[in-house]
């Protein structure tokens, strides 16, 4: 113990630990000081690998019972830094090894309520949703476009409400939404048809939209509705140019990207 | 950052952050300001400090060793040059040595357990030093066998432990195949034994960037090794690469020009290389992997077209788009309405008598409430009006803003004479412009990660040290051989 004091990154002490504790049985009582032992060094050394593992794996071998004690000990790293990626991390493993899905919602959700641009905690929300189990993945996806969008009026400018909205058609067979969800493209244009039409994450999600349904409609054999949407994409990828200059390198490769589908378009 | 009336505890470190940095971007916004000059001299100096006897604090990187010297030897390699009189690279050669197991595989320093991350630094440096003397340490076979006993078999989960009994993250993929890859070993054999390539695109995110571990948040750092991984196996379309791509041109900070590591976090040097050095990856793929969007989202769409036909494509209308720097005026004059309108409802509140069971003023909660409601939108006003000057001050020097063509700085000199005298444009490999501003990202490296006397840091504020200055010199070594290729 004197070694992981004087250097808590000595990742050769930690598993001399760690085997040592299973040469001593492992039971309950000796895991109980261990995980007490770890709460005051994880209090001064909040971002330190090797003290995660070890937590990580007693966590593990104490199971089910103790893990509101687990998640209680990450929520209290996050109370001093709610950004904390390996408290975030530990509880992704105890969520996911004892099917604690409902209740890590509510604590995401309490998190972004505290504060929206904090995106581990989006991401939490995003690990829960993709991860727990449901019957209706179209129901779910239209609450978390009602999620977001709602967030998203609290802060039209938060990058990290309007990348989980993006995202939302990567959940599990809902690809196509990104063309056919109305609720998408609805948030997008209250902003901006709001007191923000400048706004970039607004019209990046938007051009997307349309990209992707100009290639729906072309599939679907309506050359009309996909030449409109390409058009409007065009478009939202043009105000980019203006409205994110740092990053026009970037929006002129998506509008060259734009210009090949249309040469398809023509060949068709 | 256009705040939205909203402060929480990520803008309030944003704005501060913004804070620090107008002045600096304002300074050299001036008029015949110079540009700022890479402090070749003194970044040497700071670093040869570090080769011998290092200082007390450094007692907490016992375990991480071979990193320090991967750090000084790539960053001075880097500013091409010499190692100080005293030290000699077989010196650093032969405490490398040190560090080398028994059973292959380097510790984090003598007599520690073989750890992934300091096998990485030790033969990079080793790699680095050159000559058969530096190179004749590393016991390839041993190390080709500790490789392998680090493999994670894909039903336990694929990937790497970074040590034995140690954590599996994406760190692990991108040591071991870059460690195999400089001793020539077999990468195939230890894909397919680790599951590699399930294992990276699982750490892939909604957002685009990757997670260290399966679930994680997208963090510029294991982006970088999850790609530069599958690049190394020789399957990068194996990931989504267009949102990627979206995802790391996004973590640019249009204040500041360097790059983020996760969203919504602060810009920091080191994440010049980590995300900046996806671009020259990426740019060396075949183009068509950019494109977007991947097969799978292109056949979902096919598929639900031929069920449900064309979308309904709403209406864009017409929209009066703004550059950054009138954004924020904008915000900031809506913010200044709202408080004047506080600030009337404050005064009316105050004239008005006593309702029916308040108490005399000035202890009245409806006055109360409305003085408190106008000295918070008076607050929110005030630091609208400052993200205006930072706004003004980045747009003059990140971007040419307000029609001026690409290159020409706000003096009107072309090219290589914009206003901090970088190349505004840098076309890539192949000629392919990279995607994102190489220009801004120099700037905020010069500007904002140097330090006077030497050593470069996460950014102002921050003392130096040598894992920044080595990816700092990286990024910045990175994004100027862009430029020079446009040159060419």
């Amino acid at each position: 113990m004197e070694v992981i004091h004087m250097n808590s990154a000595s990742y050769s002490a930690w598993e001399w630990r760690w085997r040592c504790l299973e040469a001593l049985g492992g039971g309950p009582p000796v895991l109980a000081a261990e995980a007490r032992l770890l709460a005051d060094l994880a209090a001064a050394r909040p971002k330190n690998y090797q003290l995660w593992n070890h937590r990580r794996r007693l966590a593990l071998k104490r199971g089910a019972a103790h893990a509101p004690e687990e998640l209680d000990f990450a929520a209290a790293c996050l109370g001093q830094d709610a950004k904390n990626y390996h408290a975030w991390a530990q509880r992704q493993a105890v969520v996911a090894s004892f099917g604690l899905w409902a209740a890590e919602l509510a604590y995401a959700e309490a998190l972004i309520a505290a504060d929206v641009r904090n995106n581990s905690a989006w991401n939490q929300r995003w690990f829960v949703v993709s991860g727990a189990p449901t019957k209706d993945p179209g129901a779910v996806l239209a609450r978390e476009v009602a999620f977001a969008a709602a967030q998203i009026r609290r802060a039209p400018h938060n990058d990290s409400a309007w990348a989980y909205l993006r995202g939302l058609p990567a959940l599990p067979g809902q690809a196509a939404q990104l063309a056919y969800e109305p609720g998408i493209p609805a948030i997008c244009l209250e902003v901006l048809s709001g007191d923000h039409p400048s706004c970039p994450p607004a019209l990046a999600l938007l051009a997307d939209v349309y990209a992707a349904q100009a290639l729906a409609a072309r599939a679907a054999g309506d050359a009309t509705a996909s030449a409109a949407a390409r058009a409007a994409a065009r478009r939202c990828f043009g105000h980019l140019l203006v409205a994110d200059p740092l990053r026009s390198a970037y929006w002129r490769h998506c509008l060259a990207q734009l210009k090949s589908g249309a040469e398809e378009d023509d060949e068709a | 950052m256009l705040e939205d009336g909203l402060v929480t505890a990520t803008s309030l470190d944003q704005v501060a952050l913004e804070q620090r940095i107008t002045a600096l971007y304002a300074d050299l916004g001036q008029a015949g300001a110079p540009a700022a000059d890479l402090l070749r001299r003194q970044h040497v100096q700071y670093l040869h400090s570090g080769l011998g006897t290092l200082p007390n604090g450094f007692v907490a990187l016992d375990a991480g060793r071979p990193w320090i010297c991967y750090w000084i030897v790539h960053a001075l390699a880097l500013l091409d040059a010499p190692f100080p009189p005293d030290v000699m690279p077989a010196d650093v050669a032969q405490f490398l040595g040190l560090c080398q197991c028994p059973g292959g595989g380097f510790g984090g320093g003598p007599g520690q357990l073989a750890h992934l991350a300091p096998t990485y630094a030790a033969v990079a440096a080793l790699a680095e030093l050159g000559g058969a003397a530096a190179l004749g340490i590393v016991d390839r076979a041993a190390t080709a066998r500790f490789l392998t006993t680090r493999c994670v078999p894909p039903e336990h989960g694929g990937g790497f432990s970074l040590c034995e009994g140690g954590e599996v993250d994406v760190r692990g993929c991108y040591t071991a195949l870059v460690v195999a890859h400089m001793l020539d070993l077999d990468i195939p054999a230890l894909v397919a034994r680790s599951g590699l390539i399930d294992y990276v695109c699982r750490c892939q995110t909604y957002e685009g960037g990757l997670g260290g571990e399966p679930g994680n948040e997208a963090h510029g750092g294991y982006t970088f090794c999850g790609l530069a991984a599958l690049v190394l196996a020789g399957q990068p379309s194996a990931l989504d690469l267009p949102r990627l791509a979206r995802w790391a041109a996004c973590r640019q900070g249009p204040m500041e020009g360097g790059f983020m590591g996760r969203t919504n976090k602060l810009v920091d040097g080191c994440y010049s290389f980590w995300l900046g050095g996806l671009f020259p990856l990426l740019a060396a793929l075949s183009q068509p992997l950019l494109a977007s969007p991947p097969p799978p989202v292109a056949a979902s769409l096919a598929a639900a077209a031929s069920r449900c036909g064309a979308p309904a494509v709403p209406a864009l209308p017409e929209l009066v788009v703004l550059g950054p720097a009138d954004q924020a005026r904008c915000a900031a004059n809506r913010a200044q309405a709202a408080a004047d309108a506080a600030a009337e409802l404050a005064i009316a509140a105050a004239r008005e008598p006593p309702a029916n069971g308040e108490a005399g003023s000035p202890h009245r909660p409806r006055a109360c409430a409305a003085a408190a409601a106008a000295a918070k939108a008076r607050e929110v006003a005030a630091r609208a009006e400052r993200a205006v000057a930072t706004a003004q001050a980045s747009a003059a020097v990140l971007c040419a803003e307000g029609g001026a063509e690409p290159g020409v700085g706000r003096d009107g000199r072309g090219g290589a004479a914009s206003p901090a005298g970088y190349p505004a444009e840098a076309a890539a490999v192949g000629g392919v412009e990279p995607l994102y501003n190489a220009r801004a990202l120099q700037l905020w490296l010069m500007q904002c990660c140097q330090a006077r006397k030497g050593g470069m840091r996460d950014k102002p504020g921050k003392p130096v040290d040598f894992y920044h200055t080595c990816y700092c010199l990286s990024g910045l070594a990175a994004t100027q051989l862009a430029a020079n290729r446009a040159g060419s």
